[in-house]
């Protein structure tokens, strides 16, 4: 028996993970348990969760492994804010003061809180702890591997050789290092277009699809791309000195001024809208940053494909959620296949590292050593209050700018799934927004059927309905669909069962012109959607309910999009789902087997 | 003690008052404090949320559920308060999630402390309340103010639900106050240290960074060579291939 604890944390995304023999059986992100998203602090509940699925406590752990090295990360940290004098003070006293105080001492303070002794904890390279997240979770025997990240220690983009039977399991070939960044140029160009760096990025891409890349050959001069990879050139940033702006005037100078986070952006996905020259503008600037990062991305999967001549390719990182660029990566057929664990940020770094230290699994045919929702689970006796609740106040709770007409609860319990997804396929097809509760929580950022928000995928209406009350969700923002495997070839242009990243919503697609319109709400403006297959044996109530919904409506796909309100981690908790549900415009909340229905009693917002 | 009482409420209102008049007419100082209100609240939500799987009674799990969505209205209106005043991103202070009590602590112990919380909270919102112009800032916090005075009546009602002597309330909630004190104590400790620190760390700056900033610049920015990025397997300054 051998259990691997491995932890990440200390810049954002905290998350631990549990190996037994080479496999990830728990784990879940900090956030989830504390309610802060991106929470970046000691992740002790999700340690705590990870070894009660084990039944373990940390005595029985054999090795920690954390995700980097916090000497070498304090070097980089020092000499950056060095080199940016006599202008960065301040951030060389910020960062000092954090890594004098705490984070050079992390190797001590995990130590101190789990109660091991020294010689059990092994830090690893991040760039390393993201590439074993990503191949010895795939069950592949060989592949290429690419990580790519805002920054490590000092690497920056990872190319490694991975080959289960050699003697270097796990083999680096070449890092571009701090400050040629991929990840950091997308950020930088996240903040220019008004969003929260390291948070944002997923709008950056969104708005992209409204855009023509017309700034392309502007910003190939700040993100250079050759044979042998690429460069940022550095007079358009200002890394050494970021509380001033990530970006200098030159990069303005360049595209333009950048997008004040409060101006508005009238884009939408269900429909094609004419903007002002000035608003478009952002949307071409979206487009040519994720042209010119595409191309990088393109040329070293083209460099790591001449460097190993595998067939298949393993992605990790915070790049890795860049899920148009992935397809491109696939489509461009360069590698066979491509594998994305279900959390490959920084937060599965985690996982990787325990991944690392634990012993090495046997290759599979398929079927990732990683279990997707392993998360705590949702118990429906927690709402034992429920008929407590008086709905004549709900209204006071509602979430700003939500309003909800008078209404009241109403409980069902089902004996089986059969029966719950039966009633439920059919409140979908009523028009009903449903809360969809069921088994642990997902282990990434996704989604994937434990933890969603549900709705019927053909009425753009209620698409809308969720995105204004519900999600407070800018409407430039696609949804995620979420099909059965069974009709995944009849709605997707390009499916193909043996790329498991279409699982866990890894990757987009283009949707069949003669399905689009039943699946018109969860289409991005350019006819692509990101895709969840669904099998039955990844979930099997999930996979029930979407089968039941086909029956119905003849596609078996349904708007899948993540459970919590704007600003918010995913729900874990029952009662948290509950909190969601009473503040928002949902109609039904299902935890297990128990229905928590809204009666309306007003006309004008029944369905 | 009425006098003293009295005394230190006035002190608190001319703090505030003296607060908001000399510092809050910067909009990015006033957005910081929402901002850390809106954490505030933030953390009282996941507080009530974490001791929920605690009780077994439904009606007290009903009582704490209401206090859960009511701080979360909070948070939110403290954040939509602070949005319209920053001029950048609204960033909340997201420290470490510390459970008010050990988990095999008695729960009237929690419910005790959340009267003074939650006392305190009303007294300082009512002193920001009356010493801000009409605005809707205003009116958030007066919709703050009268739900916090539920909140003092409902968690009081809870501790002596729970708790088997009642003798014991008054006791935990001194203790609590001490410990409200000493945690304010350590936070103006903290901001003095703060304070040594970067005029240290500047110093230290001035010192260091002259010197070893070119250097440190060559490290960075130095051109990359073709002939070494070319080389197919080269092993990097900072990743060492490595054997698992």
């Amino acid at each position: 028996m051998s259990y691997t604890l491995g932890l990440s944390f200390g810049f954002h995304d905290a998350a631990a993970a549990l190996a037994f023999n080479g496999e990830i059986i728990s784990y879940a992100a900090e956030e989830r348990f504390t309610r802060q998203k991106h929470d970046r602090n000691f992740p002790k509940y999700a340690i705590k969760h990870c070894l009660n699925v084990a039944g373990i406590s940390e005595d029985d752990l054999d090795i920690v492994a954390y995700h980097e090295s916090p000497e070498q990360t304090f070097s980089r940290v020092l000499t950056s804010a060095i080199a940016g004098f006599p202008h960065s003070r301040k951030e060389f006293a910020t960062s000092m003061k954090a890594w004098l105080s705490k984070k050079l001492w992390t190797r001590n303070e995990i130590c101190r809180r789990l109660g091991i002794a020294p010689e059990k904890l092994i830090c690893h390279q991040h760039h390393l702890s993201h590439a074993a997240q990503s191949f010895l979770a795939s069950g592949l025997e060989s592949a290429a591997i690419l990580t790519i990240d805002a920054v490590g220690e000092w690497a920056c983009t990872g190319l490694f050789d991975g080959n289960r039977s050699a003697e270097t399991p796990i083999k680096l070939l070449k890092t571009f290092d701090y400050p040629h960044s991929l990840g950091l140029f997308y950020s930088t160009m996240t903040a220019f277009l008004g969003f929260i760096p390291m948070d944002g990025e997923c709008s950056t891409m969104a708005l992209a699809a409204f855009g023509t890349p017309v700034y392309a050959d502007k910003l190939r001069q700040v993100l250079q791309v050759s044979s042998d990879g690429y460069q940022l050139e550095q007079s358009y940033f200002n890394f050494d000195q970021y509380f001033k702006s990530p970006f200098s005037a030159k990069l303005t100078d360049l595209l333009g001024p950048p997008r004040h986070h409060k101006d508005e952006l009238p884009f939408d996905c269900l429909a094609a809208k004419n903007v002002s020259a000035d608003i478009q503008r952002y949307a071409d600037i979206a487009a040519s940053v994720q042209l010119v990062y595409e191309e990088a991305v393109l040329q070293l999967a083209l460099q790591l494909q001449a460097s190993t001549g595998a067939k298949h390719l393993c992605l990790a990182g915070g790049g890795a959620l860049n899920c148009v660029a992935n397809k491109k990566i696939l489509a461009s057929g360069i590698f066979q296949t491509v594998f994305i664990a279900p959390d490959p940020g920084d937060g599965g770094a985690a996982a990787g590292a325990a991944l690392l230290s634990s012993r090495l699994p046997t290759a599979k045919k398929l079927g990732p050593a990683w279990v997707p929702a392993s998360g705590l689970k949702a118990n429906a006796n927690d709402l034992d209050f429920i008929d407590l609740i008086d709905t004549n106040h709900s209204k006071r709770y509602s979430s700003i700018g939500i309003s909800q007409a008078k209404h009241k609860l109403k409980k069902t319990e089902f004996e089986s799934s059969e029966e719950l997804t039966t009633c439920i396929s059919r409140e979908l097809l009523k028009g009903k927004i449903v809360g969809w509760c069921q088994g642990g929580f997902e282990g990434g950022p996704r989604a994937l059927g434990n933890r969603s928000i549900l709705i019927r995928p053909d009425r753009r209406e209620l698409a809308r309905k969720l995105s204004a009350r519900v999600k407070s969700r800018a409407a430039y923002r696609p949804y995620a669909l979420s099909m059965t495997s069974e009709v995944a070839n009849q709605v997707l242009e390009d499916f193909d069962p043996n790329i498991v990243p279409y699982r866990w919503m890894q990757l987009v697609s283009q949707v069949k012109n003669d399905v689009k319109e039943h699946v018109c709400s969860a289409l991005h403006i350019d006819g692509t959607t990101r895709p969840q297959v669904v099998f039955p044996n990844d979930n099997g109530p999930y996979h029930q309910l979407i089968t039941k919904v086909g029956e119905l409506t003849g596609t078996a796909a349904l708007l899948n999009t993540s459970f919590n309100e704007s600003g918010y981690p995913i729900v874990a908790t029952a009662v948290e789902a509950l909190a969601v549900f009473s503040r928002t415009a949902m109609d039904i909340l299902i935890v297990e087997n128990t229905m928590i229905e809204k009666i309306w009693e007003q006309e004008d917002h029944a369905n | 003690m009425l006098f003293f009482r009295k005394l230190i409420n006035s002190v608190e209102q001319i703090k505030v008052y003296l607060t908001i008049k000399l510092f809050w007419s910067n909009p990015e100082k006033k957005a910081r404090v929402l901002a850390t209100f809106h954490g505030t609240e933030a953390d009282s939500a996941w507080q009530l949320l974490h001791v929920m799987p605690k009780l077994q009674q439904p009606q007290a799990r009903y009582e704490v559920f209401q206090h859960v969505l009511e701080e979360m209205v909070h948070s939110e209106l403290f954040r939509k308060e602070a949005v319209t005043y920053a001029k950048g991103h609204v960033i909340t202070p997201s420290g470490e999630r510390q459970s008010l009590y050990r988990d095999d602590a008695p729960i009237w112990k929690f419910f005790a402390y959340c009267v003074v919380g939650e006392k305190a909270a009303l007294d300082r919102f009512s002193h920001v309340a009356k010493s801000l112009p009409e605005s809707s800032l205003r009116e958030t916090f007066k919709r703050v103010l009268r739900d916090e005075a539920g909140h003092v009546h409902n968690a009081k009602m809870l501790a002596e639900e729970f708790a088997v002597n009642p003798a014991d309330i008054e006791k935990e909630v001194s203790a609590a106050k001490l410990r409200r004190l000493k945690e304010a104590w350590m936070r103006q400790g903290t901001t003095v240290t703060d304070i040594f620190a970067n005029i240290f760390l500047t110093c230290l700056y001035f010192i260091v960074a002259p010197l070893g900033f070119i250097a440190a610049r060559q490290k960075i920015y130095s051109p990359r060579h073709t002939e070494e990025v070319e080389v197919r397997i080269r092993p990097s300054r900072t990743l060492e291939a490595q054997t698992i």
